[in-house]
């Protein structure tokens, strides 16, 4: 919080301060839900790729391995699994990091509207 | 408004949605075999690269800032915030880069919802996949490269988590490979697929407004509505992206999670 630029009347700019805090306060709350929504949007679509990525990636090594090895189908269906299990782990970790309600965790997410320069 | 760039692009009902993602070569260059074109695609590139530079950096410098130059101070603090809050102090070094990576999505998502029918045809860069794989695989093999390079090998016990008995190692590296391979799939996939997804919903529901006539109106009114959430999307798919970057790159400083 910013103010040491201009020393006159202190007790004012002590009440600026206060009421800007105040106001900070409000637009925090009437912020929060709309921030909630547009971070579940966010988390939705993190998760399907996420776990989405993982079984690609996990298919590809496999039916690389398999071409190349030549040992049709057995990696590609080990890989699969694995795969699922990496993706299941990746969409764990999310959850696990987040609080399990955003993508990411609230004290983390910086907020743009609230901004407090000079 | 895009109603007005299908409708300036081909005319008549027969509208192809998916023609607002094709490449065409504005200037023709080869070197040997290889096609490095200037195409509408690098060309909104640059005008991405000179939109975001021009807000960024022309704007004023006053201290009761203008609009604009509120604009580009909120997302300088904005990165700002979010590089300190997940990497720390250590990472303030990569802060040009994420700023620049943030900026860049950003301004290529939101350009791609501006319509000029009559000037330049709008394309959006970050629909295609091969950019944002692009961008993607520079962030994954960035922080790749610096996690060995200030770990050595012991960056490798990323794909060990602390803790987990010897028995398991086995299927659990496989395991951990497969996910630390997929970042930088899921990221580009990510950012690729709400691009086009949400433009091609815009082109399809502009059809609809041209092919009913009167009662365009309501698929109009819904395109207003889809308008407002792709801008939504457009910013948080760049938000996605850079907090992402910021996450790998965190892993890299700190191996051990």
């Amino acid at each position: 919080m910013g103010g040491d630029h201009k020393k006159s009347s202190p007790e004012r700019l002590e009440k600026l301060g206060d009421r800007l805090k105040k106001a900070q306060i409000s637009v925090d709350e009437r912020n929060r839900p709309r921030q909630r929504q547009s971070n579940a949007l966010g988390f939705a679509f993190r998760i399907t790729t996420e776990l989405v990525a993982a079984v690609a990636v996990g298919v590809a090594i496999g039916w690389g391995l398999d071409n190349w090895l030549d040992s049709k189908p057995w990696f590609l269906i080990v890989f699969f699994f694995l795969g699922v299990a990496a993706g299941v782990m990746n969409v764990y970790r999310i959850t696990q990091s987040s609080g399990g309600d955003g993508s990411v965790p609230r004290s983390k997410l910086p907020s743009v509207i609230e901004d407090d320069d000079d | 408004m895009a109603s007005n760039t299908s409708q300036g692009s081909e005319g008549g009902l027969a509208l192809d949605p998916m023609h607002q993602f094709e490449i065409s070569r504005i200037i023709p260059i080869k070197f040997g075999s290889i096609d490095a074109s200037f195409t509408n695609s690098s060309l909104w590139m640059v005008l991405t690269v000179i939109a975001v530079s021009a807000l960024l950096l022309l704007g004023s410098k006053r201290i009761v800032p203008t609009r604009l130059q509120s604009v580009g101070e909120m997302i300088y603090e904005f990165i700002s915030n979010m590089v300190r809050d997940t990497m720390g102090d250590e990472g303030r070094k990569f802060f040009p880069f994420i700023l620049t990576l943030f900026c860049f999505i950003l301004g290529a998502n939101m350009l791609g919802l501006f319509a000029l029918p009559v000037l330049l045809h709008p394309f959006t860069v970050t629909s295609h996949i091969i950019v944002t794989f692009a961008l993607a695989a520079l962030v994954w093999v960035g922080a790749t490269v610096y996690g060995f390079y200030k770990h050595g090998f012991g960056y490798l016990k990323l794909f060990a988590p602390s803790g987990t008995p010897p028995v398991m190692l086995p299927l659990l590296v496989p395991i951990e490979i497969i996910s630390y391979l997929s970042r930088p799939v899921s990221l580009s996939v990510r950012l690729f697929a709400n691009m086009m997804a949400g433009h091609t919903m815009l082109k399809v529901f502009a059809t609809f407004v041209v092919a009913l006539g009167w009662a365009g109106i309501v698929p109009l009114a819904v395109m207003v509505g889809f308008t407002g959430l792709e801008v939504l999307i457009a910013f948080l798919q760049a938000f996605v992206f850079a907090i992402l970057s910021c996450m790998y790159i965190n892993d890299a400083l700190h191996p051990s999670h």
